[in-house]
């Protein structure tokens, strides 16, 4: 069979390339290893609840009146209106186990501002100054992605201070802007979304996700992150797109420095002009293509990286409502200080002890049935220690033992009690992750945004990192790196790509 | 505005990112490509697409039950499990691969062999199988384990009372065995109901584990016959009173009607959901007598029509003419035959089925009844 383009792989990234690509009138093949649309943008059901697998928030989603870009992404593809989305009214509420700080944000810049000055007084001028500088750097990004040939003295013209901050880090730059010490560890809140210390990333890279969270509203589906996924796989197939689940891709078929297809199963062949890999290069580089195929840059830009964040995720659903538990929030970040180097270092261990809770019902009031909680918590490490500790004859107690102590830290953290009200439990390891994603130890965060990898120089780089033909990549290991909404934009990216590549093969 | 950095190293700064970006990957190791790690190891361990067994021994546990002992034709070991857990068995038929989930019924320490242990049910095409065919040394595929049948001890109270109908002691009898083999840690008792004495499975062992392991205690309940020993009737209300309720953790394992009637009586006693674990199975082939209807199934980029009676399900109808549906747990729980339905009506009182599936009009046709001619797309 013949394509113009096959897509590896249904996560986020996958399904707006394929999607994209459909839409724009191209013969397009969807394949997937597991039986859903998604990754891990899925939900399972367990008793009466169920679960979403990963979706927090919907970063750069926004409203109506202040669409953000993943809304705007969804209004083109024609499926923003099939998705019911409910915005979110808080930003991050942390809370602290070593000195029981606690401090809960709003949404909006005034708002946010506002609160700061609150928590640390005297810190407003260095706040708004902040989010000016915010509001130039988001400028200055869409300026470079629209522009291919950058004009040198225009960008200095216009986005002085992007360029300034451009090449360092987050604690860098706030210290530069001489926001107090208090303020910026708040600020930090966040890091562990992106999954590096406020020392090695980007202030620009983090901040305009930050900066995204605050000024346009975050928003989670009503039908969990299965609801897009499943939308997004509707709408391709509607417009005629083929796709096939249970389907793993085992080969792709490279010759003469070009991708020419596929192999599923170690059987079927598919043949298309373009390949889109929403899967990790380690595994598309290292496994699927002959090695004598491969450039030899192919396998030094993997061998570059270091791999991002693992997790572990504990999914509850209580026999309590919110208000019996005495859970007024949505999100829990839960750390033992607000110092992310610190923090950072303590979660290259099994314990962390450092988490994210989120109370679905607090977003969605009726999440699950009346008189019960959704409860996720889910604790990051930045190393390969799991692999040091897991064995086959200790997984299943391992995975016990993390998980109660993420129960009793959130516990010890809110003061409340979690462990009487357990009627569903379930808990994802890298193990499963590894399972159900094939990533290399199960990451999920693709690669660590740290010094070189970080936002910018990936996507600076990016026209030339292309080393086959006709093989391009899109998902959490790309250029716009992990989360949703950066997974959806970089599939986006990746169509695009493909399309102007058609376009020149034509030719 | 000023930042207040050093602002004249600016643009070269900013591009040199790329560069220097190039420079790192230039320097970079070239052989190999790490792309699995240990835990990507573990994951073939514990979820193999697939394993081939041999049928190492054949145990006579009734009349009319067997245990089979499943050895891997590859390995040393089977993956681990946790007690409760089922295998789904592939049998191949008259060119029809039929796929069947059994509970495993032994310790979860041994993981060099599975049993799993095969009651006759009438006219039930797979157990007459299994149980006058199958002979020792024969091959088969299964896949698994799965399923959430399992004691959690940050859910479950320590006290266990299982609630035992016919065949659905096997999961139960894994338990029970991986407490005597120090590999699981909480108090089972048993009440096992079966019509007769001769019928009950595993008896002389459960008599064993009654009087030799603290942890374990196994009273039966004859429905059809009458005892001066036993319990007789059926499990019923003034019974699972006669247990301190609030003690326990209720782990109810049997035939559907079973389940059924249990939950009445919990809803009676007012015990809450959590405290309730279950694990059913169909124990009738269907009757067809009812009216006839169509299923036609998109696979494949085909359409395949098939008949479709009201009284079976929409899986038993594929399976039949041969068409392979995903399929797993065929109680409507794991959800692996997600399919979409295209149009018709069906039937269903399982309901594990996604919100926005539902939405979308996805069914788990492994618990739909056609009432209408029927189309379905698989997910495959
Ligand atoms: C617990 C958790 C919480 C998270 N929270 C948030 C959050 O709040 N906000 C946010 O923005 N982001 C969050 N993220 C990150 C976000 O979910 C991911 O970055 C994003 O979903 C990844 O999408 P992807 O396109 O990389 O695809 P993936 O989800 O990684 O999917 C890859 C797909 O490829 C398939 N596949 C693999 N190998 C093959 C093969 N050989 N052949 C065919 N198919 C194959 C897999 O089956 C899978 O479907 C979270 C992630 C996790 C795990």
């Amino acid at each position: 069979m013949n394509y113009d383009a096959i897509v590896i792989g249904a996560g986020n990234g996958g399904l707006i390339s394929a999607l994209r690509l459909q839409k724009m009138g191209k013969k397009v093949l969807l394949l997937d290893a597991f039986n859903m649309p998604g990754g891990v943008a899925t939900s399972f059901v367990r008793g009466r609840f169920e679960f979403e697998v990963s979706l927090h928030e919907l970063c750069q989603y926004g409203t109506k009146e202040n669409k953000g870009t993943v809304k705007k992404l969804f209004e083109q593809l024609g499926v923003d209106d099939k998705i019911e989305m409910v915005p979110l009214n808080e930003t991050f509420h942390v809370l602290t186990l070593d000195d029981k700080l606690e401090y809960t944000f709003p949404i909006g810049i005034n708002e946010f501002t506002t609160k700061m000055e609150e928590y640390v007084p005297k810190c407003r001028e260095s706040i708004e100054k902040l989010f000016k500088l915010c509001e130039e750097c988001e400028e200055a990004l869409k300026y470079l992605e629209e522009h291919k040939e950058i004009d040198e003295k225009e960008l200095k013209e216009k986005y002085p201070n992007f360029l300034v901050v451009s090449s360092y880090s987050v604690d860098k730059v706030f210290k530069a802007l001489k926001i107090p010490k208090k303020a910026q560890e708040i600020l930090a809140s966040y890091w562990v979304y992106l999954g590096s210390p406020m020392s090695e990333l980007s202030f620009v890279h983090y901040m305009m996700m930050v900066y995204s969270y605050i000024k346009n509203q975050p928003a989670i589906p009503r039908g969990r992150s299965h609801e897009i996924s499943l939308v997004l796989l509707e709408e391709f197939e509607k417009l005629g797109g083929n796709y096939k689940f249970l389907s793993p891709v085992t080969e792709i078929i490279v010759s003469d420095n070009k991708a020419k297809g596929v192999v599923v199963n170690n059987e079927q062949k598919y043949y298309a002009k373009v390949v889109i890999s929403n899967i990790s290069p380690n595994v598309t580089y290292g496994k699927l293509i002959k090695q004598s195929e491969l450039p030899k840059r192919a396998k030094q830009l993997v061998n570059a990286r270091t791999l991002g964040a693992r997790g572990v995720c504990v999914y509850l659903g209580l026999n309590k409502s919110v208000e019996e538990l005495g859970l007024k929030n949505y999100s829990y970040f839960i750390y033992h200080t607000l110092n992310s180097d610190k923090e950072f270092e303590r979660m290259k261990h099994l314990k962390g002890d450092n988490l994210v809770g989120v109370v679905l019902n607090n977003a969605l009031n009726d999440a699950s049935s009346k008189g019960t909680t959704i409860l996720y918590l889910t604790s990051l490490m930045f190393s390969d220690v799991f692999d040091e500790v897991v064995t086959k004859e200790n997984y299943f107690d391992l995975k016990n033992a993390l998980a109660e102590n993420m129960i009793e830290i959130f516990e010890q953290a809110t003061g409340k009690n979690i462990r009487d009200a357990i009627e569903e439990i379930e808990i994802a390891t890298p193990l499963t992750f590894a399972h159900y994603t094939n990533h290399p130890d199960g990451v999920i965060y693709g690669y660590m945004a740290k010094k070189l990898d970080n936002l910018l120089p990936r996507m600076m780089n990016m026209q030339n990192e292309d080393y086959i033909k006709g093989l391009f990549f899109a998902g959490g290991f790309g250029p716009r790196l992990s989360g949703y909404s950066s997974t959806y934009l970089s599939g986006d990216m990746a169509a695009k790509k493909a399309l102007n590549y058609l376009k020149e093969e034509e030719k | 505005m000023k930042v207040g950095l050093n602002s004249n190293l600016d643009m070269l700064k900013f591009k040199n990112l790329a560069k220097e970006r190039e420079k790192a990957i230039d320097s970079s190791f070239i052989d190999p490509i790490k792309y699995e790690y240990k835990v990507n190891k573990l994951v073939e361990v514990f979820h193999p697409k697939k394993i081939r067994v041999v049928v190492d021994k054949i145990k006579q546990e009734t009349i009319d039950t067997k245990t089979f002992i499943l050895k891997s034709k590859d390995k040393e070991e089977l993956p681990p499990f946790k007690a409760g857990q089922y295998i789904v068995l592939d049998v191949k038929l008259n060119q029809v691969v039929y796929k069947r989930p059994y509970s495993i019924s032994s310790s979860i320490k041994d993981t060099t062999k599975y049993e799993i242990t095969i009651k006759r049910v009438r006219n039930g095409l797979i157990s007459n199988y299994m149980l006058n065919e199958v002979k020792e040394g024969m091959e088969f595929i299964i896949h698994g384990p799965f399923g959430e049948f399992n004691y959690q001890p940050l859910r479950d109270k320590e006290n266990i009372l299982a609630l035992v109908g016919g065949s659905g002691i096997t999961p139960i009898m894994s338990m029970a065995r991986s407490i005597k083999d120090k590999a699981l840690d909480c108090n089972l008792t048993i009440l096992y109901g079966e019509k007769s004495e001769k019928e009950l499975i595993f008896k002389k062992e459960l008599d064993e584990l009654n009087k030799n392991c603290d942890q374990i205690s196994v009273n039966y309940v004859l429905s059809e016959e009458e005892s001066n020993i036993y319990e007789t009737g059926l499990i019923d209300k003034s019974l699972i009173m006669k247990y301190d309720i609030g003690a326990y953790s209720y782990f109810v394992c049997g035939p559907t009607m079973f389940y059924h009637h249990l939950n009445n009586i919990f809803k009676e006693l007012d015990i809450p959901n959590k405290y309730i674990r279950h694990d059913f199975y169909k124990n009738e082939e269907p009757m067809l007598k009812h009216e006839e209807h169509y299923l036609t199934v998109i696979t494949d980029d085909k359409e395949i029509k098939i008949p479709c009676y009201e009284d079976e399900t929409l899986m038993e109808a594929m399976e039949k003419n041969g068409i392979e549906a995903p399929q797993k747990c065929l109680i409507g729980v794991c959800g692996f035959c997600r399919s979409k339905l295209i149009n018709g009506k069906v039937k269903t009182d399982v309901d594990y089925v996604r919100v926005s599936d539902k939405n979308h009009n996805y069914i788990h046709p492994c618990v739909s009844y056609p009432l209408s001619d029927v189309t379905i797309k698989l997910c495959k």
